[in-house]
């Protein structure tokens, strides 16, 4: 089975990560789950966009998913091409929020999308997602990551679906 | 395609030296030595970092190197089309085998951006021991992690995609910890060897004498 998700970065402080000892390594949280993953025979592949997030989409049974339901925020179609003409008025809210919480200013959401993220597909609110991601940058001084380098190109969403197929 | 297509840079037979293991390499942070005849770390329960300096390579190139042992935790990578020879400012790729002890090792996909590191992708499983060899190689925008296990042939273990950096530069091997000895690295810019050329045929008719 196939499934979306909206996963936050994290750093990576674990030994197998090339910067320990330094918090200068980021990742996408998913990570920490990728032997429940591959033990399931299940895969994952995502991409950064804005907000210090990723837009992940995996394969795996329904128990998998089921456990990851309950850690990550799951984005309620499955399917780039489905319509989210569908989705209750609270979803397709919490969708739109969701974009503003990222950091995409409202003007240019309402641009996009209109007052109805209704009238679209998943593929066309995820692409807008991915339009731009933060630039991180390492501070030796005070060992974390910050991000006050502005924005940069996201790699392609269809990256992410090429690799994880049904 | 084959994979690799280079030869060996430095099998590193030579008396104790470094970091940096020689005046063809540059240390990047703390940097690699060379500890009877092999490479490692120089640093207990730390990272070192050292490039090759001696050019620039591909843009598309490759890195490769022989894990004499592996230690109980921790990692052994390749940084690749990386920019410069200074930690600060050092942008590029690292093609990563993170080593756990029991289950959860891993290769792995770096960006690298002003010296820290922001993983590409999952990642994917493949359990590493003594005397195997670890590799890397970019090609366009898709950046490999290779893996020979024992007498097994090179085969792909981990395959992602980055746009960001598309011109020639240094390679580099680094490390975490110095109980992780490594031997003969090799690399270059990639030079498709493997290719099949196409190869005139001519056919012969023997004529029979009467």
């Amino acid at each position: 089975m196939i499934a979306w998700y909206i996963v936050p970065y994290e750093i990576d402080i674990s030994k197998s990560a090339p910067g320990y000892p330094l918090k200068n390594c980021r990742r996408i949280a998913m990570c920490a789950y990728n032997q429940y993953i591959w033990t399931a025979q299940g895969k994952w592949h995502g991409i950064e966009v804005l907000g210090n997030r990723a837009i992940v989409k995996i394969k795996a049974p329904q128990a998998v998913l089921t456990t990851i339901d309950g850690v990550y925020k799951r984005i309620p179609k499955d399917n780039l091409d489905d319509s989210l003409a569908d989705l209750p008025s609270g979803v397709k809210v919490a969708l739109k929020n969701e974009l503003i919480d990222m950091g995409y200013p409202i003007t240019e959401i309402v641009e996009r999308f209109g007052n109805d993220l209704g009238q679209h597909t998943l593929g066309n609110v995820l692409r807008f997602m991915a339009r731009r991601r933060l630039i991180p940058r390492y501070d030796k001084q005070t060992d974390e990551v910050v991000f006050d380098l502005g924005t940069k190109n996201c790699q392609p969403l269809q990256d992410v679906e090429n690799k994880i197929q049904e | 395609m084959a994979f690799p297509t280079t030869g060996i840079l430095d099998n590193f037979n030579r008396g104790d030296e470094g970091p940096p293991p020689s005046a063809n390499w540059t240390d990047i942070a703390f940097g690699l030595e060379v500890v009877s005849n092999e490479v490692r770390g120089s640093q207990f329960n730390d990272y070192s970092w050292s490039c090759w300096n001696v050019s620039a390579f591909g843009a598309d190139s490759e890195a490769y190197i022989t894990m004499v042992d592996t230690p109980g935790a921790g990692g052994c990578g390749f940084s690749l089309r990386c920019t410069t020879l200074v930690e600060a400012t050092i942008d590029g790729y690292l093609a990563w085998y993170s080593h756990a002890s029991g289950v959860g090792s891993e290769t792995r996909v770096y960006e690298i951006l002003n010296g820290g590191f922001t993983q590409i992708g999952s990642g994917d499983a493949f359990a590493g021991a003594n005397g195997d060899k670890l590799g890397g190689e970019i090609i366009g925008t898709t950046i490999k992690v290779y893996v020979k296990d024992g007498a097994a042939a090179w085969t792909v273990n981990s395959t992602e995609t980055d746009n960001t950096y598309d011109q020639a530069g240094y390679i580099g091997v680094r490390y975490y910890s110095n109980i992780w000895d490594a031997d003969d690295f090799g690399g270059g810019t990639e030079t498709g060897a493997g290719l099949s050329i196409p190869v005139a045929m001519h056919h012969y008719k023997q004529r029979r004498r009467r």
